[in-house]
């Protein structure tokens, strides 16, 4: 197991389009979304706690479609190159292949996500002079990212073994959507409540309130939570 | 072989998730729309829904199915050996499936508009806009874009990732007049305010990365090593 997954991990970590992928995303979103700004247009991006918090909030929202559709070829790469016969011929387990392959590929494909997400709270860090935002993002990152993205390497790899891949990949997007982002007021939806893998929950009940912006009446004009707060929604529906 | 076969031959290699696909989400806009209505749901309300599906159902499952198309071919290297190459086999093979999507695509549109569910100004042909410039826009990136990362993955992922960036986005970036420009989904979100210019930029865009991807898959060399596994 620990060899496949050493292997699994090298292989995904040193694919080109993986990281092509996500810097082209990671660059939308500073040139988009306020990631880029220290105070992340937030009336509390001062607090260490409240910016790693609006900080995952940011890219939880974008960056875990990236990572469930890189993920979706991986279990039927052995399949598809014909190497699954030798592979079973091996002395090490199906079970412990699989297990392997799913830790490594899911380490892998989180590496740039990690990246991304610590490298902005170490540039906090520095030029706010607040290293506790390290502990913060290390502690936001484990128990609110984390488990969405746990969760979604085992749908990324469940789902193409039971669906056509094409078939899964446009059920994906559209779960993410669906699921995660939209507001809770245009239909019923996963999103805001405990199962969404966004961590909404953890992120505000465990390790920062909601940002301001996100409940007050007076949001900023582009705050933090426009990404979710400002999804477009029906008539009549208002926004969330 | 007679060119009959060959689309023939294009249509079996596209799939049928690929073929499918497109009807059943149009039979889904329908019943959503008669099942809103039933519900008695809000009259704009349910009008909306129908629409959003439409501009923007239809172009994710195109550039889905566009990102897929290229590099599903084992012996690519003896199509590429043939008088004809490659390009123009992977050219119907797109040509089949987004024709597919624009035939249901087509039929939801008239359907809601000979259904009084059609309220945008623009109706007709020029309404067929609404689906059509941001699904050419999405399929001719995933198409360009699996032919420049080889990879089918990393096409699908962009593709992903700009269908529903452009959900986030139009809020936040609502008065940037260049965004507004190139917003896949101005229909929903804006109306028909600067709707012709907008429809008219993506598809001026789009041609202009589908010479990008045509220009890519020419060369040989590129198609014939796949992405680095």
């Amino acid at each position: 197991m620990i060899a496949t997954l050493r292997y699994e991990f090298a292989m995904q970590v040193r694919r080109p389009s993986l990281w092509i992928v996500y810097a082209l995303v990671f660059a939308v979103l500073i040139v988009a979304l306020p990631f880029g700004s220290l105070d992340l247009n937030d009336y509390e991006g001062s607090v260490g706690r409240q910016a790693m918090s609006v900080a995952a909030q940011i890219l939880v929202s974008l960056l875990p479609i990236v990572y469930g559709c890189m993920l979706a070829d991986r279990p039927s790469r052995d399949r598809v190159l014909r190497v699954d016969g030798i592979l079973d011929a091996t002395p090490s387990g199906r079970t412990a292949r699989l297990i392997g392959k799913y830790a490594g590929v899911c380490a892998a494909t989180a590496v740039p996500f990690a990246v991304a997400y610590f490298g902005r709270a170490l540039l906090y860090a520095v030029v706010e002079g607040q290293p506790s935002a390290l502990g913060w993002a290390a502690l936001t990152f484990l128990a609110s990212i984390v488990p969405g993205l746990v969760f979604l390497g085992a749908l990324a790899f469940a789902g193409p073994l039971l669906l056509p891949p094409m078939v899964f990949r446009v059920l994906f997007v559209a779960y993410w959507f669906w699921g995660n982002l939209i507001p809770a007021a245009m239909m019923p939806t996963l999103s805001h409540t405990i199962f969404s893998a966004t961590g909404e929950y953890v992120r505000y009940g465990i390790v920062a309130p909601p940002p301001r912006a996100a409940s007050g009446p007076a949001r900023r004009p582009c705050s933090t939570s426009c990404a979710r707060s400002r999804l477009r929604s029906p008539p009549g529906c208002g926004s969330a | 072989m007679k060119p009959v076969d060959l689309w023939r031959h294009e249509a079996r290699r596209a799939g049928l998730p690929a073929l499918l696909g497109p009807p059943v989400l149009a039979a889904l806009i329908q019943l959503l729309a008669v099942f809103g209505a039933s519900l008695g749901s809000g009259e704009e309300n349910t009008r909306w829904f129908p629409m959003s599906a439409l501009e923007m159902g239809v172009p994710l499952l195109a550039g889905v199915v566009a990102a897929t198309l290229p590099g599903r071919d084992p012996v690519a290297e003896l199509r590429l050996a043939i008088p004809h190459g490659y390009r123009p086999s992977l050219l119907r093979r797109l040509a089949v499936t987004l024709g597919c999507a624009a035939l249901c695509a087509l039929a939801v549109s008239v359907t809601l508009m000979a259904s009084n569910w059609w309220t945008f100004p623009y109706g007709g042909a020029a309404g067929q806009l609404v689906w059509l410039a941001p699904a050419l826009w999405l399929a001719v990136l995933g198409f360009c874009s699996a032919a420049a990362l080889r990879s089918t993955a990393a096409a699908t992922s962009l593709v992903a990732f700009v269908w529903t960036g452009e959900q986030i986005f139009g809020g936040a970036l609502a008065d940037n007049t260049a965004y507004r420009a190139l917003h896949l989904f101005a229909t929903t979100s804006w109306g028909s305010d600067g709707w012709p210019l907008n429809r008219l930029v993506l598809l001026s865009t789009a041609l202009l990365l589908a010479v990008v991807g045509w220009l890519l898959l020419g060369n040989a060399e590129r198609v014939l090593r796949g992405e680095p596994e």
